[in-house]
C-alpha cells in the first residue's frame, strides 16, 4: 500500500482545521466525462488526419501542444519560483501547480506524434528553406527539441518528487508544527534538493521553451524571424499557467473543501501576479511589434500584416489583444474583484481562452492558406480531447498525492501562525 | 471650538489593538485615529474605512498622462512635419511609448500630491494626544466619546488589554 493513502491515521488535527489526507477520491462521472472528452478528441484527431483536411487536424494539434506544454511548464516554474524566492504566501497553491506540471510527461509523449505530421505542419519539410537547411531539418529538429523537452520534463519530475516525497511523514504526524518530528531530516533534505533544482529549472524553462517557440511556431514561416519570439512565448506560457492555477485552485477549493487553506487572499495575490504578467506579455508583444513597424522590412512585416490586416485573421487579432491584454488589465485593477474567487475564475477562463486563441493566431495563419477560417467543430473537439487528457492527468496525480503540500515547512508555518485565515488572530486573540 | 473628550488607549500588542477597535466599533464608538509604529495588516478591515480617495488622484494623473503624452508627441511632430523612414508624421504606434511613460509619471506625481493633500501634510505640529512611544513600540487608538460613554469605552479598552487609558481634550 502506498504510504500516501494512510490519511486515516491522522490523530490530532492541526489547530486550524484538519488537513485533508494524502490522495483524493474523484467521482466516477467526472472521470468518465473527461475520459469521453479525451476519446472524442482522439477519434476526431485520427479521423481528421486521415480525412481530406488533414492539415486542419495537425495544426490544431500543434496549437494545443504548444498551449498545454507551455502551461504545464509554467506551472512547474511557479513552484520553482516559490522555492527560489522563499515566498510563503503561495504555499497552499504549490502542489496544485505541481499537479498541473505533471502533464509535462504526457506532453513529452505527445511531442513525438508531431513527427508523423511533419509534412503537413512544417513547410520546410515539403520544400527545404534555402540557406537554413542546417538548422531546419527533420532529424535535427526532433532530436534537439526532444532532448530539450526530456531535460525539462526530467527536471520537473525531479522537483515534483522532492516536493511530494516527505509528505508521508507529514501524514503520520499532522499538525505538529513547522518541523516534523520523526522525519529524520528528510524534509530538510528535500527542501535543499528543491532549492538546488529551482534555479536550474528556471533557466532550462527559458531555454527549452524558447527552442520550442523558434522550432515549432516560428519555423512555420521559415523566412520570418524575431529574436524576442522565444521570450514572448515563455512569458505568455507563464501567464496562462497563472490563469490555469486560479481556475484549478477555485475548482479544487470547492470540491475538496480547501476553503480554510486557499483563501480569497490567495486569489488576490494570484490576481496581482496575473496583472503583472498581463502587462509584461503585452509589453513583449509591443516590443516586437514596435521594432518590426519601425524597421519596416518586408520579410519581417509580412508576418504581422498577415495577422492584423488580412482576412480572415484580422478580427481574431483584435479579439486576442482585447481578451489577453485590455480586458484583464482593466478588470484586475479592481481590488474588490481580486478577492472574489468566482470572479477571478471567470476572468482566468477568459484569459485562458484568449491565450489559446493567441497560440492559434501564431500558428495557424502560417500553415493555413485557404480563405476560410479554420476554427470549427474539428478544432473544438480536438481541443476538448486535450482538456480531457489534461484533466485526467491532474486526477491521476491527485489520486496519489495531497492537493496541499503537507510536509512543506513554510506551509505548516503559515498554518501555525494562522496566516491561512486572515484575521484569525483577532478572533482567537 | 468646544472640544469633546477623547479617550486614548495605549497598547503593547497589535492583536489587542485590533480587538479593541472591533469592539469599540460594535459599541458605536467613532475612532478618531490610530497610531502605530509599523504598517498593520487587518487595520483597514477592523476600522471598516472606505478606501482612500488617493486612488482617484492616481487614476486622474494616469489618464491625464496618457493624453498629455500623446498630445506632446503629436504637437512636437507637427512642429516640424518631417517624414522620417517613410512613416506618417502622426504615427501613433511609437506615441504609445510616450503616452505610457507619461501615464506612469503623472500617475505617480498625482498619487504623491493627493496623498499629501488628503493627509494634510506637511504638518508642523504633532497632534495633541501623540505619544513618542507610538514611534517606538506602542500602538494607540483615539476614540471620540460623550461623557456618558466614557465609562463604557474605557472599560472596553482595558478589557482588550490596553496598558494605559487616558482622557485627552
Amino acid at each position: 500500500m502506498s504510504p500516501f493513502q494512510t490519511g486515516k491515521e491522522i490523530g490530532n488535527p492541526p489547530p486550524l482545521g484538519a488537513l485533508p489526507p494524502g490522495g483524493v477520491k474523484f467521482s466516477r462521472p467526472l472521470i468518465l466525462f473527461l475520459g469521453i472528452l479525451f476519446a472524442v478528441g482522439g477519434i476526431q484527431f485520427l479521423a481528421g488526419i486521415g480525412g481530406e483536411q488533414a492539415r486542419r487536424a495537425w495544426q490544431v494539434y500543434l496549437v494545443n501542444f504548444v498551449f498545454f506544454t507551455g502551461l504545464s511548464s509554467g506551472a512547474v516554474l511557479f513552484s520553482a519560483i516559490l522555492t527560489l524566492t522563499g515566498a510563503g504566501w503561495g504555499r497552499p497553491l504549490k502542489r496544485l501547480a505541481e499537479g498541473m506540471g505533471s502533464f509535462l510527461v504526457v506532453s513529452f509523449l505527445l511531442f513525438w506524434v508531431l513527427y508523423f505530421g511533419r509534412e503537413e505542419i512544417f513547410p520546410w519539410v515539403r520544400e527545404p528553406a534555402h540557406g537554413k537547411e542546417a538548422w531546419l531539418n527533420t532529424g535535427f529538429l526532433f532530436a534537439r527539441d526532444g532532448i530539450g523537452l526530456l531535460i525539462l520534463t526530467a527536471l520537473s519530475l525531479w522537483i515534483l518528487y522532492h516536493s511530494v516525497r516527505p509528505d508521508r511523514y507529514a501524514i503520520v504526524l499532522p499538525g505538529s508544527g513547522p518541523g516534523i518530528p520523526g522525519a529524520g531530516g528528510q524534509v530538510e533534505k528535500s527542501q535543499r534538493a528543491q532549492a538546488f533544482l529551482a534555479p536550474i529549472l528556471a533557466m532550462v524553462y527559458a531555454l527549452v521553451l524558447s527552442l520550442i517557440a523558434f522550432d515549432l511556431i516560428m519555423s512555420l514561416d521559415p523566412h520570418w524571424y524575431s529574436t524576442l519570439f522565444g521570450a514572448y512565448y515563455f512569458i505568455g506560457s507563464f501567464y496562462s499557467a497563472l490563469a490555469a492555477l486560479v481556475l484549478i485552485a477555485g475548482i479544487f477549493r470547492n470540491w475538496l473543501g480547501l476553503r480554510d487553506f486557499i483563501r480569497p487572499g490567495h486569489f488576490s495575490d494570484l490576481g496581482k501576479l496575473l496583472l503583472g504578467f498581463c502587462l509584461i506579455t503585452g509589453d513583449f508583444f509591443y516590443s516586437q511589434f514596435l521594432v518590426i513597424w519601425y524597421g519596416n522590412l518586408p520579410e519581417e512585416t509580412r508576418y504581422v500584416i498577415l495577422r492584423v490586416r488580412e482576412s480572415p485573421w484580422e478580427p481574431l487579432a483584435w479579439t486576442v489583444l482585447i481578451v489577453c491584454f485590455a480586458l484583464p488589465f482593466v478588470v484586475l485593477l479592481s481590488r474588490k474583484l481580486k478577492f472574489q474567487p468566482r470572479a477571478m475564475m471567470a476572468l482566468a477562463g477568459v484569459i485562458l481562452t484568449g491565450m489559446w486563441l493567441e497560440r492559434f493566431l501564431l500558428v495557424v495563419p502560417s500553415t493555413w492558406k485557404m480563405k476560410n477560417f479554420p476554427l470549427g467543430f474539428m478544432e473544438v473537439l480536438i481541443t476538448a480531447g486535450f482538456i480531457g487528457l489534461f484533466g485526467l492527468t491532474l486526477i491521476g496525480f491527485f489520486r496519489k498525492f495531497s492537493p496541499l503540500p503537507l510536509s512543506d515547512p513554510m506551509f505548516r508555518e503559515s498554518l501555525e501562525e494562522g496566516e491561512a485565515i486572515p484575521g484569525a488572530g483577532m478572533k482567537h486573540e | 471650538m468646544a472640544s469633546r473628550p477623547e479617550l486614548l488607549g495605549i497598547f503593547a500588542h497589535a492583536d489587542a489593538l485590533l480587538a479593541a477597535i472591533s469592539r469599540l466599533k460594535e459599541s458605536g464608538g467613532s475612532i478618531r485615529t490610530v497610531f502605530s509604529p509599523v504598517p498593520l495588516h487587518g487595520l483597514q478591515e477592523a476600522l471598516k474605512t472606505r478606501p482612500s480617495p488617493v486612488r482617484y488622484g492616481t487614476l486622474l494623473g494616469a489618464i491625464l498622462g496618457v493624453l498629455g503624452g500623446f498630445s506632446l508627441a503629436a504637437y512636437s511632430n507637427l512642429q516640424w512635419e518631417f517624414i522620417t523612414g517613410g512613416k506618417p508624421v502622426l504615427a501613433w504606434i511609437p506615441f504609445v511609448v510616450v503616452g505610457f511613460e507619461f501615464s506612469i509619471l503623472l500617475g505617480v506625481l498625482f498619487t504623491v500630491g493627493s496623498m499629501l493633500i488628503i493627509s494634510r501634510l506637511p504638518r508642523f505640529h504633532l497632534p495633541g494626544p501623540y505619544d513618542p512611544r507610538f514611534s517606538v513600540d506602542r500602538f494607540g487608538v483615539l476614540v471620540d466619546c460623550r461623557e456618558e460613554e466614557k465609562e463604557m469605552f474605557s472599560s472596553i479598552l482595558r478589557d482588550s488589554g490596553a496598558e494605559e487609558v487616558r482622557e485627552v481634550r
